[in-house]
């Protein structure tokens, strides 16, 4: 956990960086400046290759999305030819747009539904459950949880159009309710329980390594001083795992909000019903051309990044503040 | 005694819990096995088991060109790209464990901040580059940008577990006269070896599972892959159902990917939760 006695520093803070830069106290100045002999230049060789790649490949179209946006860059068109700086037009055509504004509002929805709500806690639920078993049922449990995490997009999508179909699904057949057009008169909620099914395992892995953070002691004395089991949570595992459930809010709710998959499933509709940010982006830009608008979106799309994550390490700051 | 009794049924309560989970889990996938095994009269009766089973679908998708050429794209790109990214991240994770640079948190907290920007984001521009560099719709312009997408990531993991290996070892290794390299080579590596392992599995992972990139930086089968090429499949003809192919395709994917849960179970687990628990 937070060790209180490192000077803050803004960048050990960020998404779980914790673990970074974060050096042994107790090592002299002298040792840990260049502990291997490595030398600077060397080390600047060690390092050179992947960072030529990061600014290539990253760095560079990240600024290009920045430079796009205040373009009028389109895919064909006169505008194809010769792309005009508009300045922040872009942005102003983005914050008027219905659809614009609409597709946050989803987007917000689906980071709360799916992730904060649906992932975390039923990720929280699953660890808990599982926090003093060992053998068979963990490992099944657990590898299942994974498999969902990490198959392919396409073929998980494919697995939910199959489960949800009008005529032939799944779960028409074991609910009973033939004919129920889950993807069309339910879209929304139809991906937000695909995110939650897909995404648990994060969190179920994150919060059972927290778990074991929590001495069985402690949990056993406020069970026989008469302690509900809402309590022994709010009270003794609660404090103790603060941490972890920031840093593993803070990345689900990043994950999910950049999260395209769903276009694999309902691609946005019905009637836009279900167009999260990052379909829209993909729709504009791609589908439609309009390179420069979408790369506006997507800058506004980073920018809210940025504020969820201030927002969540500001949290954590506070957490660490408090137990000084 | 009372209190033995609520926790007995607090187990069940929660052993409920399990079983539906492991039901919530495993239906879909069962579902689509179910489905890629079933002859295509029988597709759509909605039995679990098939009553007739057939390997057909799985013939008719190794005999077409598509599905065999993406197959070939997708291992191909994913084992390169995934050793690539493995190599420099160990050596650029090595330098951030090992020694303070100036600027090596800015480093960090950069790769971090670009970690986090949405990958649809950066696909225009990324297109736009392929198009004029001549790497659109080829093996390099996937394999690239998945090295680079993987590598903070990797430099994460790695760092994370160079920082448990003490660094006397590397001091009692130049004692006996080996340089820095010979040190890293022989004594660090080897030690690192479980780490490395661990963070190459995700990557492979990150790239074999990719539909994003490989659908917008690819036009054609010869760096289309299977992600991608399922998205596009049709029947053998234009009038035949594919679900029964796109199915069989869609287990033969996952099979690599279910090998390596049944396998490196916990090596994924501590990798992924190692940097976020340390901390």
């Amino acid at each position: 956990m937070a060790r209180t006695t490192s000077p803050p520093d803004p960048t050990t803070a960020g998404a779980g960086g914790s673990a970074t830069g974060r050096d042994d106290p107790g090592t002299p100045l002298a040792r840990r400046a260049d502990a291997a002999g490595l030398g600077r230049a060397r080390a600047g060789g060690f390092v050179l290759p992947g960072l030529v790649l990061i600014v290539l490949f990253l760095v560079v179209p990240a600024l290009w999305t920045i430079y796009l946006g205040v373009t009028n860059y389109r895919l064909t068109g006169l505008a194809a030819a010769d792309p005009q700086v508009v300045g922040l037009d872009n942005y102003t055509a983005a914050l008027g747009d219905e659809r614009f504004r609409s597709s946050l509002w989803l987007t917000l929805q689906f980071v709360l539904g799916s992730a904060v709500i649906g992932q975390a806690g039923l990720g929280f639920a699953i660890a808990w459950s599982l926090r003093d078993r060992h053998g068979p049922v963990r490992r099944v449990v657990e590898a299942l949880v994974l498999l969902a995490w990490i198959l392919p997009s396409s073929v998980v999508a494919f697995l939910w159009i199959a489960l949800l179909d009008r005529d032939a699904g799944t779960l028409n057949a074991l609910l009973g309710t033939p004919g129920m057009a889950w993807l069309l008169d339910h879209p929304m909620l139809s991906v937000i329980l695909f995110n939650t099914w897909r995404g648990t395992a994060f969190s179920m892995m994150l919060y059972g390594a927290a778990l074991q953070n929590v001495p069985p002691s402690h949990l056993e004395t406020a069970r026989l001083a008469g302690a509900s089991t809402w309590q022994q949570l709010r009270d003794v595992v609660f404090p103790r795992i603060r941490g972890h459930v920031l840093t593993n809010l803070l990345l689900i709710s990043l994950w999910t909000f950049n999260d395209f998959t769903p276009f694999l499933i309902t691609a946005g509709g019905p009637e836009q019903r279900s167009e999260i940010l990052p379909v829209y982006v993909f729709k504009i830009a791609l589908s439609g051309g309009e390179l420069g608008f979408g790369a506006a979106i997507s800058f506004l799309m980073l920018l809210i990044n940025l504020v969820i994550a201030l927002v969540y390490l500001r949290t954590l700051g506070q957490r660490r503040e408090a137990r000084r | 005694m009372a209190a033995s009794d609520t926790t007995v049924a607090a187990k069940w309560r929660w052993g409920l819990l399990d079983v539906v989970v492991v039901v919530f889990a495993l239906v879909p996938v069962l579902w689509i096995a179910s489905l890629s095994f079933k002859t295509t009269g029988t597709l759509t009766d909605g039995n679990f088991v098939p009553r007739e089973w057939t390997l057909d679908n799985y013939r008719t998708i190794f005999s077409t060109n598509q599905f065999v050429r993406a197959l070939g794209n997708s291992i191909g790109i994913a084992l390169i790209a995934t050793a690539v990214a493995v190599v420099l991240g160990t050596m650029a994770a090595y330098a951030v464990a090992r020694l303070d640079f100036p600027g090596k948190k800015a480093l960090v907290g950069v790769s971090l901040l670009i970690a986090m920007f949405p990958q649809v984001s950066l696909v225009s521009p990324l297109f736009e580059i392929e198009r004029s560099l001549g790497l659109f719709d080829t093996w390099p312009g996937l394999i690239l940008p998945y090295i680079t997408f993987s590598l903070p990531l990797a430099i994460y993991t790695l760092s994370a577990f160079f920082k448990q290996i003490p660094w006397d070892l590397e001091k009692a290794a130049k004692m006996d006269g080996a340089t820095s390299g010979q040190a890293f080579r022989r004594v660090i590596a080897p030690l690192a070896a479980p780490g490395v392992f661990t963070t190459a599995i995700l990557v492979f992972i990150f790239c074999w599972n990719d539909f994003l990139f490989a659908i917008s930086l690819t036009s054609t089968e010869r760096s289309r892959t299977v992600p991608v090429a399922l998205s596009f499949f049709t029947g053998e003809s234009q009038f035949e159902d594919p679900t029964g192919a796109i199915c069989a395709a869609a287990v033969v994917i996952t099979i690599p990917i279910i090998l390596f849960v049944l396998f490196f179970q916990r090596r994924i687990v501590s990798g992924l939760t190692s940097g976020a628990v340390k901390g």
